[in-house]
């Protein structure tokens, strides 16, 4: 009796103590991450999968009760049907934007990039250069677009005032228009990029230069072999978070065109799709948000495509490594004593050269 | 043509000129093994690439800074400067305030309303501060959970929040507008406040940061007796108090300068609920010659904040930029 008694109050000791640890453990770690874990479930995962089933429907964000089932409808209607006016317009839009991103892009690593090679060399002041290079970037976008309507603004502008022009611009030609947004982007856009690439210039190991030089290699030549791939995963990076930028370009278009100017064409010769996405949610029509959120994912699947490409360029040099690392460990298992065959020598420096 | 801008242009030219003739003439010497021995000749053997390098930044950083020096002075230049005398960036009649006195006394044509540009300000400011200080509370509690506490599928967790760092927030804004209808925020400050506190990057950044601590600093936090909570803000915020910093910057800094989203949530909505961007904006929209000095003046109203904390804050905040490069 005296010992049954003992082992229920053991038993009792042992699951409240369990218990405590329970909750001191994981009770602790959960309060602590809960927080930012509700807002993270609450607008990051629940709008997605909201999303999703939105873009099935028609919805009526005034009357969220009116919903009416559209299946893949509106998909289809985005896809194939080329009369559709939302149909015509998104593509028209996308166009835009995927043209203006393949000239932009370029030119948002280049020359930061060769901004960055003269920092790197360090002439005197650089420290003073890099932060007025960069200082345009921080500014907020409607700001730096109203200093560009200033300056190449149509009969009081000042470039015009200066250069003794008259041409107009932000209204005449989409053409011009899209120019003078494209050096909006440059003003402020690529100031990140610059840095980032700066810093991985400064990071690439001196010791490579030197062993560049001994072996003969100099010049644009050094410039392909040694400093590129150093900088390789940067410039990705770069190169990516550039392409999914452009991809969301609004801020530069509303600011300077607001989609204008109009052309025999098209109303919104210069609308990018996220413009054409705001004007949509600000047109006054409560019940297009099911197409509108159908838009959204089409775009978010292509880049999400992009950034899945990114993510493969990347992985590949990870596995070489980590193919090397297990080569060593390889070579290593096999025995100190036992001499490495030349074929198995030399998958090592191969493997260097690939990165 | 303007003959300041005409002098410029020739001195630009001329500069250039100089270079190319100092380069040729340096590398010709180089490639004929002519050793320069006087100071000067010395001086260009060794360091032309970083001699061609400082002028060039030099002409560069001119051209670059020329837009801001442009919206300065103009948003000081007066209307009357801008109708008869355009184009010139010291006006002949001097420097006025008035851009700025109009800005706080500028009436919707529509509805005869006042802008209340001290709101959008106020608005602003409630917005970029509440979720800085917010995101940085939550995102560093959770990094500190994520780091220093032991709990099942705690890696499972992190990856997966990472990968949804994938989805564009382009796919999501329709449904998240939607969502804040549903939540009945959707015309309140609210709207732009909690949607950035389950950001994932800056979560990263501080997890990144915090997992350089030494472990054995918490333990013996731990065997003195403290509470997580307590090694939180007394350890672990001091030991990291600059990658806070540098992630508050740029909290503040996007929820400042944020366009789109306060754009579409509170567009159409009252003029009292919008933020400085948005109504800049508004504001910008027409591109008269009787409104440029006053939108230029908005640009700086809205423009002065970010750089005096640029110039104040620069190394820091080129460092951090720096480093969310490395971790890619």
């Amino acid at each position: 009796m005296k010992n049954e008694r003992m082992t229920t109050v053991s038993e009792y000791a042992l699951k409240r103590s369990k218990r405590i640890g329970f909750f001191k453990r994981y009770g602790t770690a959960f309060a602590f991450i809960s927080p930012h874990l509700l807002f993270f479930l609450a607008f990051c995962i629940y709008p997605l999968i909201f999303g999703i089933v939105m873009s099935l429907f028609k919805y009526n964000i005034a009357d969220p009760t009116q919903i009416e089932w559209r299946g893949l409808n509106n998909y289809i209607t985005l896809l194939f049907r080329s009369d559709n006016i939302y149909n015509q317009d998104f593509w028209y839009a996308m166009g835009n934007t995927v043209l203006f991103a393949l000239v932009v892009v370029p030119l948002s690593i280049i020359v930061p990039m060769f901004m960055a090679v003269c920092i790197n060399a360090k002439p005197r002041g650089y420290k003073i250069f890099r932060a007025l290079i960069y200082l345009p970037s921080v500014l907020p976008v409607s700001a730096s677009g109203i200093i560009f309507i200033a300056l190449f603004g149509h009969l009081f502008g000042y470039i015009n005032q200066w250069f003794g022009t008259t041409i107009n611009w932000l209204d005449s030609n989409p053409m011009l228009a899209w120019f003078v947004i494209l050096l909006l982007c440059m003003w402020g856009g690529w100031g990140g990029n610059f840095i980032i690439l700066n810093a991985a210039l400064k990071n690439v190991d001196k010791s490579l230069y030197e062993a560049a030089a001994v072996d003969g290699c100099v010049g644009f030549k050094r410039v392909l072999a040694v400093t590129l791939p150093a900088i390789k995963q940067q410039l990705i990076l770069c190169i990516f978070n550039t392409v999914i930028g452009y991809f969301g370009l609004y801020g530069q278009i509303y600011v300077l065109t607001n989609a204008g100017p109009i052309t025999n064409d098209t109303p919104h010769s210069t609308m990018s799709v996220m413009w054409f996405l705001q004007s949509l949610i600000n047109g006054g029509r409560y019940d297009i948000y099911g197409m509108v959120s159908a838009m959204g994912l089409l775009l978010g699947i292509i880049i999400g495509a992009i950034t899945a490409i990114q993510l493969i360029v990347t992985r590949e040099r990870k596995s070489g490594t980590k193919l090397q690392t297990e080569f060593a460990a390889y070579v290593k298992a096999r025995g100190e004593g036992e001499p490495v065959t030349a074929a198995a020598a030399a998958t090592p420096t191969e493997v260097n050269g690939n990165e | 043509m303007n003959s300041l801008v005409m002098a410029s242009l020739i001195i630009l030219v001329v500069i250039i000129v100089a270079m190319i003739v100092l380069d040729t003439v340096v590398l010709s010497l180089k490639r004929k093994k002519v050793l320069l021995t006087n100071r000067i000749g010395m001086y260009f053997q060794r360091n032309l690439f970083k001699f061609n390098a400082f002028v060039f930044l030099l002409i560069f950083s001119i051209i670059w800074i020329i837009p801001l020096v442009v919206g300065i002075l103009g948003s000081f230049t007066s209307q009357y400067s801008f109708t008869y005398h355009p184009g010139q960036l010291f006006p002949e009649d001097g420097f006025t305030f008035d851009n700025y006195l109009n800005f706080f006394n500028k009436y919707d044509a529509a509805s005869g309303a006042r802008y209340p540009v001290e709101r959008w300000m106020l608005n602003s400011f409630i917005v970029s501060a509440a979720s800085t200080v917010l995101y940085l509370l939550f995102a560093g509690l959770s990094a500190y959970a994520f780091v220093f506490l032991n709990f099942k599928f705690r890696n499972v967790l992190f990856t997966f929040m990472l990968f949804t760092m994938v989805i564009p927030g382009v796919a999501t804004m329709t449904p998240q507008i939607a969502n804040m209808a549903n939540l009945g925020i959707s015309k309140s400050l609210l709207a732009l406040i909690l949607p950035g506190l389950g950001g994932v990057g800056g979560l990263y950044l501080i997890r990144q940061f915090f997992l350089g601590i030494p472990k054995d600093l918490i333990e013996s936090a731990h065997m003195d007796g403290a509470s997580n909570l307590r090694i939180f803000f007394k350890v672990v915020l001091p030991v990291g108090k600059s990658v806070f910093f540098v992630q508050g910057l740029f909290c503040f800094m996007g929820g400042w300068n944020d366009l789109l989203w306060p754009q579409v949530i509170l567009g159409t909505a009252d003029m009292n609920l919008w933020t400085l961007q948005v109504g800049i904006a508004a504001l910008s929209q027409s591109k008269t010659a009787n409104t440029i000095g006053l939108n230029l003046a908005s640009a700086m109203f809205s423009a002065v904040p970010i750089i005096l904390l640029y110039v104040f804050m620069q190394n820091k905040i080129i460092e951090g930029v720096a480093s969310s490069g490395v971790k890619g």
